[in-house]
Order: structure tokens, then C-alpha cells, then sequence
């Protein structure tokens, strides 16, 4: 690589050529503030906040926009740069209308930031406050709203929406001062708008506010804690601002990875909460609870039914306690995850993103993953191959679609990838079907050169996998095992067992089993026709990891809860002390026609989602929208 | 003949008869009267007689500027695309938005072979193989004259595949603006052009070097491509045409207070005083108040002795010329031009966005009568600030006007300020 030798503020520095001067000065830890540039995102630099001074030149440039030269010398600090950012600030603030303490960006604003160092933090022009007005543009949504007054025109959203999330649903209404954000289509909500909430986060004024969390909370007075969300196998990096009791949103770091299902969905850890173990509706003591589980892990007619959502560190205990216990254990993964990697083999290697890039062509079988990974969409390119039943927000991507369901799916690919290509997967089949496809994937893997990337919509089901390989037994082998009354008690985690069963049958096992404990993060449902509830906690109260689909990935407590779950856990794992019966496991796929397959859309793919108020909101207006068009 | 609605009908004359040699009657010169009058003569001699090389270095020595408006030399220009691998791309600017300005439309209108044959020798020279003209939209008539001229040089074997024979292959295709003056700066054209929202790139690269879908690009303005026929035809006699360094003919497009507006053409040792003269002197008998150089600056009384040249004391620019009289009031015409300029500006960078509408703001109060002295400094500090972070010439131009009026013309700030509009206008 080329190296240039620069001097910024009488420092000499030596970068790679090709770096611009904002990043050079970053490295030497100056700051420059900055409007319209993210460092994710193609330079656009119109803000001019950051101008620098070149002094070879004898003019001022933008910082984030010009590549430094071998022998460049920069400013960042004198005269002419604090003329000219002050200049900047005071256009921008020649018409805001200065309204801080009512604005939920107060405290991360970047104009507050950038006006505090360098500006005038008022007008300067002789403005009274009846002339501080800008024309409006309602965007027509229940959960994003656009102050134009406030806006610096950094054009971030825009370039976010069309750069990152790709469904361009913003644009740029009318030029010059009357230039407006607005969404493509209105009203937003049944837009193409993935309310991903990318354009809020990367706002860097109180223009584009999230109303769920509009006038909800002081930014300063919040926690922030840095996590991974635990809502896809995707883990992205997110933040979750709470006060240790509620959380108020959930948001994208600089990495610029978040969905509607943490955006819109973290509501749903704020109901309905279950908080004490519950007998019958009474609360009893951790031990009681604890001594019940015991007596039910030793005997062999329990079944255990796990969830791929949870984390690594929850499993590993699980796991002990599998091996002291002669119970059965099972999940509903062992319908679609488990077959699959059955097919293709244990030796499943993951594949990072950055490595998408190297792929001509691009295949996605199976479910729309703008519904399961929606993330994963953000490092695709144009042009992709999509290959299942029911394309919807994929089509972003403009892909070639091959409109094909089930077993017609398999046998196309069979025949029909190319070579070398990357095939991502991330759910559809069931069963048979699953670990048919699992080894065709291997075999277009060893045949074609071709890589294959999974990315289930669970966040663990890669740990749960990896620990429980030889104990799992088939979900459909154990509801009819219940049917035969060789099992009689039942121990859920979460509630993807409900889900996934036709209500008939689901009754129907019900009834026929004795005891039913739930795990469960909420005190509604499964709670009431349960024997026992022991509360559940979720991601964002376990420090932990998940083995997602871009490998391990650390969670973080954020929201203080009173432990009983990995208390009682952990003690029932002491004092179990029975030795498992080796039992021969005969995995059967065969999918029996009690399971129901829904194709996955992403307000209601866990059972999170299904809780989350702004979720459901979203979907019956998207519902509604489907009616209008017939 | 063919007719086109549309299409006034402008005073235009010539003291030397090139450019608008076959142009002073308003009609369109079809392609049987451009070749009987020697048209594409030059193209046939460019393609036989001279090699691309060749046609490059005649272009360098004739010193031809290029006349949308900035006056970079042409050949340099054409040689900085050059040394970028092709393909390679000619544009030919006729967005021709600035006010006042009305040059290449009366080439477009009334002689487009001219255009069509200057940009067939363009593309020789720069291996082109593909030109487009990206024309104003609010020139329908014009749009429709060149596409039926493209398609009659087609038939004729002027454009198309192995243009008279020879291995060159040349072809031009025509894109009508939207109603944006900012499409006429260089790099939101190509944006425009792309398909995009019209927005200046940020420069560094040069179109030269990284222009339309990221391939060496030269845009070129209308006249300047109407200039290469006639420095093909003349060679080194193009440069007994006009002063030195300056040579070849120039339009002058007049409006205002003139007893025949129109457009002139002149060698570039004209001055101001005889442009006006040239157009038939001051309407009405009026004196002579004050000339806007299209939006781009303001000349006096006692700049009438300017040469119309592109020396550093040269009007230089498009030659547009809008001549005010004495009746006419500075503040009030420098707010039809902050008004262009606010209505205009893109949007993409703040201190041109901002400054734009809030230096017409405060104009405006000199018109209301309820300015301060304040408002002229503000309105100083504006000009002095927007150009310096600005991303294009618009934002580097848009306060010219005021900052030149604010020198020359002070005393009417003054006057305004104390409620009295020396020309009667305002109030
Ligand atoms: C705001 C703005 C508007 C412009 N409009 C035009 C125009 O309408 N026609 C034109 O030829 N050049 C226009 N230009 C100049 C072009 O950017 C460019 O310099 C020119 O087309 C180059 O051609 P030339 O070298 O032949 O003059 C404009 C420049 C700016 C900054
Ligand atoms: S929420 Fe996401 S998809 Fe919707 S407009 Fe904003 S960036 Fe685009
Ligand atoms: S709404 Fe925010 S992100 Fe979008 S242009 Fe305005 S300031 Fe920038
Ligand atoms: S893509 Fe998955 S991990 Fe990423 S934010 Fe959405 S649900 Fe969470
Ligand atoms: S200077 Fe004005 S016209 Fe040019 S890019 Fe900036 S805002 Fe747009
Ligand atoms: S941050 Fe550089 S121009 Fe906006």
C-alpha cells in the first residue's frame, strides 16, 4: 500500500493514500464535526460543517470529502475554520426554531453539540419567531414523523434508507430551502418502509422522531447498554436505552443494523411481564418450584420442549441438567434446524458478510428473509436470485424470482444453481423436506463449489444444536408419544410448542398431559392453563451470548430482574443427581399434518413479536392495505 | 420546409458572419441548405484530411474558451479526457437557464447542423462514440429541430455507423431537462442524465477523468461546439479572428433597455459601449444605468469600456448583457436575481441552500423600507461566506450580483434605507 505523509495542525502523520482528511484527523483524535457524513455511507458532503483550511491551497475544503496528498498541511482550528463553521451553524440556524426542551433529540443532537463548540447557539439574523417556519410534510405514520423545521438537510435518511436498508422509501421533495424528506409513497405505514428505524437513529437533529418514544423520555436520563439482539440468529449490534426497570426503545449502533423487530418490537418487554413462580395462580416459593421440577426431570415420562431463543449461557445449564435427568428433550427446532443440519452434516461453517461481496450469483430459497433475517438484506446487492413462495419486501432487490413452493423448490435447485454460487437459507422446510433440502445443500457445496449461508429466524438455534445434537428427539415422535401416554408431563421453554401446533391438537395434548410447566417471560396464556409458570428472562436481562448465524455474539443485562430464573435453574441442576439411561434415538421426519406451517412474516415470527403492541398495530394496517387492493 | 411552433423571433446580426452566418432569419436551416451552404465540409476535411490528434491540437491553438459560462480553455479540456481510457463520452450543455441568456438557442433553432457537425468532430477527436445534448425544457421546439436534424444527418451518412465512409462511428442522442437550472452545471447534468436527482457532484474528479456512469466525459456548451466547424474550416486563420489569445467570434445575447434586443455576434475586442451601440443604443433616449452580466455580475457607467474577452479585467462569462436604464432601480432588479438564485439553488449544501433565501430575505426589506445598516453588513457577510463552502459555481456566484451592486451602487442601499427609491420604483 501507498502511504502519504500529511501534517494536520503542525502533526505529522502517514496514511494510506486514499484516506480523507476526516479520517486521517481522526486518527490524530481531533474532532471534526460532522452533518452528512457516516462513515457507512457514500460521502454526499453537503453539511460543509466540516470544513478544514489547506493550507498549501490556501482554501477551505470539506474534510470528509477530499483525500490528503503527500505533503497536504490542514487546519483544523484556526481563524478561517472557525469563521466558516460558525458561518455553517449560523445557516442552520437562521430559521430553526430553537425548540430544545421540547425536542426528544434534546441531549444527542448533533446541532446542540456542534453549536455549543463552534456557533452562535442562536440567530443571527434578524428573525422574529413568526417568520421560523418552514412548509410541512406529514409523513402520514403512526410511528415516524419528519419536523421540517428542524432539519439540516444532511440527506443520512435518505441515503440510509437507499444505501443500507435499500427499500428507498424516502426521497427528497422539492430543492432548494423548500426541500423536504418525505416517504415515496404515503401514508408510510403500508409504504415500502421496513421501519427499520435506521433514518431515526442516523438523524442527527430531532427531525425525524420515533413516536412510540416521543415525549416518553429524557435521552440523558436513560441507560444505555450495548447488546446484540437476541430476535434473529443475526445478533445485531443494537443499544438498548432503559432505566433498569422498562426499556424505552432499542436502536442501531454506527453499524447500522436493525429491523422492525427490535425497533418496533421491543414494547413487547414491557408487558405483561411474569414476575414470581406461580402455582395454580399462587405464588410459591423458589424451592417448592425447584423439588416439583426435580421429581419431574428424574422421571423418564417428561419432555422437555426447548426454544431457539435461548442464549448459550442458558443452555449450557440446561444442559447439565439434561445429563442428571431422565427426561425427554425436545423443540420445535427439531422440526426445521435440526433436519436440516441432520442432511447437511454437523460440520456447518458460517460465513461472514463481508464475504458476500465475492459472490457472482446469489440465491435465496425458502422464506423471505425481509421477514426472518431482515438484516441479512442490508449486505445483499441488486440482482439476487429468489427462489420460494411468497416474495414480498425482497423484492427490494430486484431479484429473478422462481415462484415455486415446497418439494417443487428442492427439486429446481437440484438441477438449477450455478456454480459457485452462495445459497442462503433461512427457513420454509419442514421435517423430511428439511433434511432433504440440508443434503442437497451439501451437495451443491461438493459438487458445484457453491457456499451455503443458514440464518434461521431463532437467535440461538445454532447453540441449542450444538449442545443438544444427540439428546434431541423429534417433536412430532413426542406429541405422539404423549398421545400414547408414555409421556405425561411437560416442561416448556417459551412458547414456540403452542405455536406450532393446530389449536385442535394442541387441546388435545394438553388435556392428555398431567403436569405442564411453562418457562415464560409473560404472565398471560400458556400462564393461565399452566401448572406451574417460573418467569423466563429474555436478552436483555441474561449477561450471555447467542451462536447465531454470523457466530458467537455477547448479550448484555440492561433490565434488572430478581434472578429466579437462573436461580432455579442452577439449584435444580445441584441437586439433581440421577444418572441419564442412555435411550437410542431414532429420528423420524415424517411431518404430521397437526404441525402448522405458516409462511413467516415479520410481525409475527416469535412469540415475541406476537406480543409486541406496535408489531400488531403495523400489521393490521399492512392487512388492511391487501384488502384494499382487491 | 419544416415548421415549429414556438419559436420567437429574435434580432440577431453579426459583424462577421460565422456563427450565425446562416442564423439571422428566423427560420431552420434544413440539411440541403447547410450542405449547399458548405456545411459539413469541415467534418469531411476533419475525417479525411486530419487525424484526431490533429483535430486537438487545432482546438488548443485557437484558443477557444468555453462559452457556458466558466471559460476553460477547450483544448486543455479535451486533452484531460483524453489521457483517461475510453469509452468516452461528449455532452453538449444546452440547458441554457442563467437569466438573459438566449445564445444557444438561436444556434439550436435556426442552424442546428452546426451543432450537430461541431459535435461530430468533437467526437473524432475524442474517440467518442456516443454525444448527447441535454437541452432545457422549456425548449420543446428546440428539442424536436435537433432530433429531426439527427435523424436527416443519419440518412445523409453524417452520423451512424462509419460516418462518410470511414472507420469513425459517431451518434447523438437528445435529453430535455426538467426545469432545473442547476442541470446546467456540468456534474448534476450528468447526474440528471443518469436518471439521478440533479446535484452537483463533489469535485475532485473532474467529468474528464470520472463523468457520465463513471467514464471519461466532456461537456461542452453549445457554442463552444459550434466554434469547431469554423476552426476546422479556418485553421490557422481562426486566429486572425479577434484579439490575441482571445480569437474566434462570440454571441452576445442583449436584452433590457436596448432598441433591439437580440443576439450579436462579434470578435471578442468589442467593448460594453459598442455591444450597446450594436443594439441599436438605449431605448427611448434613456441614460444608461447599469448592465447585469446575466446573473453574475453588475457593471456601471464606468465600465463601459470593458472588453468583452475573457482577460481577468474581460466580461468574460456567457456574454450575456442585460442593460438597465436610469429608471430602472438596482434593488429591485437584485431581487429578481436573488429570487432566481434562491428558487434555483439545488439544496445540497447548506451555506447556498440558507444563504441563498435568507440574502433575498434581507433584500427585500430594502424594498419594504424597513432595512437597517445592519442588513448591509449582513448582507456583506453573507456574500463573503456563501462562496467559500459552496459545493458549485452557483453557490461561488449567487451573491456576485449583490456583493458588485454594494460597491458600485451603495448610495441607492442608503437611499432605500431611508425610504426614498432614487429611480421611483420601490415605494
Ligand atoms: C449553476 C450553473 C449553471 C450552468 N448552466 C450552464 C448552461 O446552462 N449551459 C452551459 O453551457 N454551461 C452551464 N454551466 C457551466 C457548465 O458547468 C460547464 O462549465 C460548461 O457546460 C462547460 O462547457 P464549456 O467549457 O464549453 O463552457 C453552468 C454552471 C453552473 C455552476
Ligand atoms: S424506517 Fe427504515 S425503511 Fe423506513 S424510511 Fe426509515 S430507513 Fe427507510
Ligand atoms: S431528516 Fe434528519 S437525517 Fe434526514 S435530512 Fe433532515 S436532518 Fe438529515
Ligand atoms: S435482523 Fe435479526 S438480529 Fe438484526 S435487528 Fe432484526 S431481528 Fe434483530
Ligand atoms: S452551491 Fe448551491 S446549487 Fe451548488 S451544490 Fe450547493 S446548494 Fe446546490
Ligand atoms: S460532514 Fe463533510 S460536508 Fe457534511
Amino acid at each position: 500500500m501507498e502511504y502519504v505523509k500529511v501534517k494536520i495542525d503542525g502533526q505529522e502523520i502517514e496514511v494510506p493514500k486514499g484516506t480523507t482528511i476526516l479520517e486521517a484527523a481522526k486518527k490524530l483524535n481531533k474532532l471534526i464535526p460532522t452533518f452528512c457524513y457516516h462513515e457507512k455511507l457514500p460521502i454526499f458532503g453537503g453539511c460543509r460543517i466540516c470544513l478544514v483550511y489547506d493550507v498549501k491551497m490556501k482554501r477551505s475544503i470539506i474534510a470528509c470529502g477530499n483525500y490528503v496528498y503527500e505533503g497536504m498541511e490542514i487546519e483544523t482550528e484556526n481563524d478561517q475554520v472557525k469563521n466558516d463553521r460558525k458561518f455553517i451553524l449560523e445557516m442552520l440556524f437562521s430559521r430553526h426554531p430553537l425548540d430544545c426542551p421540547i425536542c426528544d433529540k434534546a441531549g444527542e443532537c448533533d446541532l446542540q453539540n456542534w453549536g455549543t463548540y463552534w456557533g452562535p447557539q442562536n440567530t443571527v439574523l434578524p428573525i422574529t419567531p413568526f417568520e421560523k417556519i418552514r412548509p410541512e410534510e406529514d409523513w402520514e405514520s403512526d410511528y415516524l414523523e419528519y419536523v421540517s423545521n428542524r432539519c439540516v438537510l444532511c440527506i443520512k435518511c435518505v441515503s440510509v434508507c437507499d444505501n443500507i436498508n435499500k427499500s428507498h422509501s424516502l426521497f427528497q421533495l422539492e430543492r432548494a430551502f423548500e426541500t423536504l424528506i418525505a416517504p415515496v409513497t404515503k401514508p408510510m405505514d403500508i409504504s415500502s418502509c421496513e421501519m427499520c428505524g435506521l433514518c431515526v437513529d442516523i438523524c442527527p437533529v430531532g427531525s425525524i422522531l420515533f413516536k412510540p418514544f416521543k415525549f416518553n423520555a429524557r435521552p440523558w436520563l436513560l441507560k444505555e447498554t450495548y447488546t446484540h439482539c437476541g430476535f434473529c440468529s443475526l445478533n445485531c449490534p443494537v443499544v438498548v436505552d432503559h432505566d433498569e426497570k422498562k426499556v424505552y426503545r432499542i436502536r442501531s449502533t454506527a453499524e447500522l443494523e436493525s429491523c422492525a423487530k427490535v425497533y418496533l418490537g421491543y414494547d413487547s418487554f414491557n408487558t405483561n411481564r411474569l414476575n414470581g413462580v406461580k402455582l395454580k395462580g399462587e405464588n410459591i416459593s423458589t424451592e417448592e418450584a425447584v423439588q416439583t421440577l426435580k421429581q419431574l426431570l428424574e422421571s423418564p415420562k417428561t419432555a422437555v420442549v426447548l426454544s431457539g431463543y435461548l442464549p448459550s449461557n442458558i443452555l449450557d445449564i440446561i444442559s447439565e441438567i439434561k445429563e442428571k435427568s431422565n427426561a425427554t428433550f425436545t423443540s420445535d427446532i427439531t422440526l426445521t434446524l435440526l433436519p436440516l443440519l441432520d442432511g447437511y452434516g454437523k460440520d456447518y461453517e458460517i460465513l461472514e458478510f463481508e464475504k458476500i461481496k465475492d459472490f457472482k450469483d446469489i440465491y435465496v430459497i425458502g422464506d423471505d428473509i425481509t421477514d426472518t433475517v431482515p438484516v441479512l438484506t442490508y449486505y445483499l446487492p441488486n440482482g439476487i436470485k429468489f427462489i420460494g413462495e411468497n416474495p414480498d419486501r425482497i423484492k427490494k432487490l430486484y431479484p429473478d424470482i422462481v415462484n415455486l413452493s415446497g418439494k417443487q423448490i428442492i427439486e429446481y435447485a437440484k438441477e438449477n444453481i450455478n456454480s459457485n454460487s452462495l445459497i442462503i437459507y433461512s427457513s420454509c422446510f419442514y421435517g423430511e423436506d428439511a433434511y432433504k433440502f440440508g443434503k442437497i445443500l451439501r451437495e451443491l457445496e461438493e459438487s458445484k463449489g457453491c457456499k451455503v449461508m443458514i440464518t434461521p429466524p431463532q437467535s440461538n438455534g445454532f447453540g441449542l444444536v450444538n449442545r443438544f445434537w444427540n439428546d434431541l428427539e423429534v417433536l412430532t415422535s413426542v406429541i405422539e408419544r404423549i398421545d400414547r401416554g408414555e409421556i405425561e408431563n411437560l416442561i416448556l421453554f417459551g412458547e414456540e410448542f403452542v405455536n406450532i401446533l393446530d389449536e385442535f391438537k394442541f387441546k388435545d395434548v394438553w388435556n392428555k398431559v398431567k403436569l405442564k410447566v411453562v418457562f415464560t417471560p409473560f404472565e398471560d396464556g400458556l400462564t393461565f392453563i399452566s401448572d406451574l409458570s417460573i418467569p423466563m428472562t429474555t436478552w436483555i436481562e441474561e449477561d450471555g451470548y447467542f451462536e447465531g448465524s454470523r457466530g458467537e455474539r455477547k448479550i448484555k443485562k440492561s433490565i434488572k430482574s430478581n434472578n429466579l430464573f437462573s436461580i432455579i435453574l442452577k439449584n435444580l441442576s445441584n441437586i439433581l443427581s440421577t444418572n441419564r439411561k442412555k435411550r437410542e434415538i431414532t429420528r423420524d421426519y415424517t411431518v404430521r399434518d397437526f404441525i402448522k406451517i405458516n409462511p413467516k412474516k415479520i410481525y409475527d415470527v416469535s412469540y415475541f413479536s406476537l406480543r409486541s403492541t406496535n408489531l400488531s398495530n403495523w400489521k393490521e394496517k399492512l392487512k388492511c392495505e391487501v384488502v384494499d387492493e382487491h | 420546409m419544416r415548421y415549429y411552433p414556438n419559436i420567437p423571433d429574435l434580432n440577431a446580426d453579426s459583424s462577421i458572419n460565422l456563427l450565425l452566418r446562416r442564423a439571422k432569419e428566423n427560420r431552420t436551416v434544413d440539411i440541403e441548405e447547410y450542405v449547399t451552404t458548405g456545411g459539413y465540409s469541415a467534418l469531411k476535411k476533419a475525417l479525411t484530411k486530419f487525424t484526431p490528434e490533429d483535430i486537438v491540437v487545432l482546438v488548443e491553438e485557437s484558443t477557444l474558451r468555453g462559452r457556458g459560462g466558466a471559460g476553460f480553455p477547450t483544448g486543455r479540456k479535451w486533452r484531460f479526457a483524453l489521457s483517461n481510457p475510453p469509452p468516452r463520452y461528449l455532452i453538449c450543455n444546452a440547458d441554457e437557464s442563467e437569466p438573459g441568456t438566449f445564445k444557444d438557442r438561436i444556434i439550436i433553432e435556426r442552424d442546428p447542423h452546426l451543432l450537430i457537425e461541431g459535435m461530430a468532430i468533437a467526437g473524432y477527436a475524442l474517440g467518442a462514440e456516443l454525444g448527447f445534448i441535454y437541452i432545457r425544457g422549456e425548449y420543446p421546439a428546440g428539442a424536436k429541430i435537433l432530433e429531426d436534424a439527427i435523424e436527416d444527418a443519419r440518412k445523409r451518412g453524417f452520423l451512424g455507423k462509419n460516418i462518410l465512409g470511414t472507420e469513425f462511428s459517431f451518434d447523438i442522442l437528445v435529453y430535455r431537462g426538467a426545469g432545473a437550472y442547476i442541470c446546467g452545471e456540468e456534474t448534476a447534468l450528468i447526474e440528471s442524465l443518469e436518471g439521478k436527482r440533479g446535484h452537483p457532484r463533489l469535485r475532485p474528479p473532474y467529468p474528464a477523468n470520472y463523468g457520465l456512469f463513471g467514464k471519461p466525459t466532456v461537456v461542452n456548451n453549445v457554442e463552444t461546439l459550434s466554434n469547431i466547424p469554423i476552426i476546422v474550416t479556418y485553421e490557422s486563420y481562426y486566429m486572425n479572428i479577434g484579439p490575441s489569445g482571445y480569437y474566434g467570434p462570440k454571441l452576445f445575447p442583449i436584452s433590457g433597455k436596448v432598441n433591439k434586443p437580440g443576439v450579436y455576434e462579434s470578435t471578442m475586442d468589442i467593448t460594453l459601449r459598442d455591444l450597446i451601440d450594436m443594439a441599436g443604443g438605449m431605448r427611448d433616449g434613456k441614460k444608461f444605468k447599469v448592465v447585469f452580466a446575466g446573473a453574475l455580475g453588475v457593471y456601471s457607467e464606468r465600465d463601459l469600456d470593458t472588453p468583452m474577452d475573457y482577460s481577468p479585467k474581460g466580461f468574460g462569462g456567457t456574454g450575456t448583457t442585460i442593460v438597465l436604464a436610469e429608471d430602472d432601480c438596482i434593488i429591485d432588479s437584485l431581487i429578481v436575481i436573488a429570487e432566481f438564485f434562491e428558487h434555483e439553488s439545488c439544496g445540497k449544501c447548506t451555506p447556498c441552500r440558507v444563504g441563498t433565501y435568507e440574502q433575498l430575505n434581507i433584500l427585500r426589506k430594502f424594498q419594504q423600507g424597513t432595512a437597517t445598516e445592519e442588513d448591509i453588513k449582513l448582507l456583506e457577510h453573507l456574500g463573503r461566506n456563501i462562496p467559500v463552502g459552496s459545493i458549485c459555481g452557483l453557490g461561488y456566484s449567487a451573491s456576485n450580483a449583490i456583493m458588485d451592486a454594494l460597491r458600485k451602487f451603495r448610495d441607492e442601499f442608503y437611499e432605500h434605507i431611508k425610504g426614498n427609491c432614487p429611480a421611483g420604483v420601490c415605494f
